[in-house]
């Protein structure tokens, strides 16, 4: 935990300072104006970004015993597990964007319960139209909106 | 203020808000019940929904969820030794070992029943306290509401979690968000990257939705393959075993009592959550019993101690904000982002404004506790068996009301892939234990705490010398890093204490 602090720290003081002198100035109208600018907000919170990393960065590396006892809930294999479920999670989501709900999302719920272990088709069949149809149904009729 | 009153009890008991206060609790209760999913995620899936809907019925429908939400929880803690969330821990100390004695059905209502009286002494003390507390929250100006922002989120990161640090961090990052779109003064557009979807700012619902309901799916799925719960709840050994007598309320009562109390302070003060308010309300009740040593082994004192004080925090956490506009928790977050999305600011001025919403809520607040009541008992055996179903079920059709949640605020994939990003964020927050109440806090504060710091500088002329004229400013300031000092002070205790027993097992 406490070198995923150190490189958090890092991560976070690379982010205050990038934000402070290439986004804001990049990204945000700069001049004179008759109250405080509309860097003033930004900058400020950006300005405590980089003191409270700083902070941190310092607490990691002056007090280790404070990290007795904390480990990190992740590893290789888990990262692994994230990725693939994310990535099906993207691909469900551009296929409704392309191909509308009652296709997309359906495949989108198969491809969970499939990875998630499931195996009784029935099951899967079940829980990937119904809800989607019910859903669907819900937004057209009651809500009086419309879903891709 | 009668004429108020006699509006607000009018639509209050209108049928629309009856109904959805009904099915709000009833959703909060099935999600409360079922392992791994809790009343946050609800309150962000179910958000959008609520767009449409007079803010009256929205709110009851919201604040029912995130009611039913804290009473369900109990079901599979007693049930299956699964605490529906993180709350319901301390419940399955003495729940679970009373459903292998085959007290199952008493262990249910007792939970129940000290829900019910917590939820409904705390939204009595909430409706005491509010006005008095606007009152003074009136006379307050942007000095002394910035230095109270500054307390507030302080003591957040300060409680949230083992590091004050990464609080305070992601509270920044909260704000930082905030920014994103026209600046209030000059209009001009701030870090929208030339998105024009950016414009009106980053939608709530993509931010909540993501950070807080896929996120956690993320990070449940991390594991593989998942299954059914295979625990069967036993059934009760006897008819007079399963029903809660008399004479046992009676003794029970005290416990009742007691874990109110703590969950009403303890909401009251930000950051803390319901999760704390059980663990102290049961230690509070083991220390002063006479019978410590049965605790952890079936007594019904510590599951109604544990239950009334996860229920009071609730409406104990929305003192702060009718009263100053300020959420202490991720549930009251949302509900105050429900308020926005309706046009409406809570605070102080919204009593004054607009107190027939005010007491309309008040009204379908304690309506709420009844129909706890109603759907806990009615609906016993259907929640006993519905946190059975595996959640290789519920979360790929949660995944599906995500995208549903974030599409319908704009109509656009833009949010859904927005919320998409959010979710890894979230998803590597958690792994790297940061807070996520200081994050949502600082979201939705964002814009009034941008205003009130705006105005407090103007007001001032950027001179910290003009603090001195405002007491109450610096003595906000002055408890925000006693305060500060004091929780991270006690965190590390806690972690060395935590270290010590590890080390003792081994």
């Amino acid at each position: 935990m406490r070198k995923a602090d150190f490189l958090g720290s890092l991560i976070w003081l690379g982010f205050g300072l990038s934000m402070l002198f290439s986004i804001i100035p990049m990204h945000v109208e700069s001049g004179r104006w008759y109250g405080l600018s509309p860097h003033f907000y930004p900058q400020l919170i950006s300005t405590l970004i980089v003191v409270f990393a700083l902070l941190m960065l310092v607490s990691c590396v002056l007090k280790p015993d404070r990290y007795k006892g904390q480990t990190l809930d992740l590893n290789w294999n888990r990262f692994f597990q994230f990725i693939v479920f994310l990535s099906t999670v993207s691909i469900g989501f551009v296929l409704i964007a392309h191909f509308g709900t009652l296709i997309g999302a359906p495949l989108l719920i198969a491809a969970i319960a499939l990875l998630m272990g499931e195996r009784s088709w029935v099951k899967i069949v079940a829980t990937a139209t119904a809800p989607v149809i019910l859903a669907y149904l819900l937004v057209r009729y009651v809500l009086g909106t419309s879903l891709p | 203020m009668l004429d108020a009153l006699s509006q607000a009890i009018d639509s209050a008991f209108s049928w629309p808000v009856v109904w959805y206060l009904i099915a709000g609790v009833f959703i909060g209760y099935l999600v409360g019940a079922l392992p791994g999913m809790n009343r946050t995620t609800a309150i962000a899936l179910l958000l959008p929904f609520t767009v449409e809907l007079s803010p009256l019925v929205a709110l009851s429908f919201l604040i029912g969820i995130n009611k039913g939400g804290a009473a369900g929880s109990a079901v599979s803690a007693i049930l299956i030794n699964v605490p529906g969330e993180p709350s319901s821990v301390v419940t399955t100390l003495d729940g679970y070992p009373m459903t292998r004695q085959g007290k199952a059905g008493k262990a249910l209502q007792i939970g129940l029943i000290a829900s019910v009286i917590g939820d409904l002494f705390a939204t009595i003390v909430l409706i005491l306290l509010t006005a008095p507390l606007a009152k003074i929250a009136l006379g307050t100006g942007p000095i002394e509401l910035s230095a109270l922002l500054v307390f507030t989120m302080t003591f957040i990161a300060a409680a949230s979690g083992t590091s004050f640090y990464k609080g305070i961090l992601s509270g920044l990052m909260g704000l930082l968000l905030a920014t994103v779109g026209l600046d209030p003064e000059t209009g001009l557009p701030r870090l929208t990257f030339g998105y024009l979807e950016l414009q009106d700012g980053i939608p709530l619902l993509a931010v909540a939705i993501g950070t807080l309901a896929l996120a956690e799916i993320f990070a449940q799925t991390d594991m593989g393959k998942h299954g059914s719960y295979d625990r069967q709840p036993p059934s009760a050994s006897s008819k007079l075993d399963d029903r809660l007598s008399w004479i046992e309320f009676k003794a029970i009562s005290p416990a009742i009592l007691k874990g109110s109390l703590v969950g009403i302070g303890v909401g009251i003060l930000p950051g803390l959550g319901a999760t704390l308010s059980s663990f102290l309300g049961y230690n509070w009740v083991k220390r002063t019993s006479k019978t410590p040593e049965l605790f952890g082994a079936g007594a019904p004192e510590g599951v109604a101690a544990s239950e009334s004080a996860d229920n009071a925090s609730v409406p104990g956490s929305l003192v702060p904000v009718f009263a100053i506009g300020l959420p202490g928790s991720l549930s009251t977050a949302l509900l105050m982002g429900a308020f926005m999305m309706h046009g409406i600011t809570p605070g102080p001025f919204l009593l004054r404004d607009d107190s027939v919403l005010v007491y309309g809520i008040f009204i379908a607040m304690m309506m709420a506790s009844l129909v706890l009541l109603v759907v806990g008992y009615v609906g016993q055996r259907f929640f006993s068996k519905i946190i059975l179903v595996g959640d290789r079920v519920i979360l790929p059709i949660i995944v599906f009301f995500c995208f549903m949640g974030a599409y319908l605020e704009s109509g656009s994939m833009f949010s859904v892939f927005l919320m998409l990003g959010f979710a890894v964020a979230g998803y590597l927050m958690k792994k790297f234990n940061y807070s996520f109440v200081t994050f949502v806090v600082g979201y939705v504060l964002g814009p009034m705490a941008e205003l009130s710091f705006r105005q407090a500088a103007i007001l001032s002329d950027g001179n910290p010398i003009a603090l001195l004229d405002h007491p109450f400013a610096i003595l906000f300031l002055v408890l925000a890093i006693f305060s500060a000092w004091r929780l991270i002070k006690w965190n590390t205790e806690a972690l060395a204490q935590t270290d010590a027993n590890a080390k003792s097992r081994v």
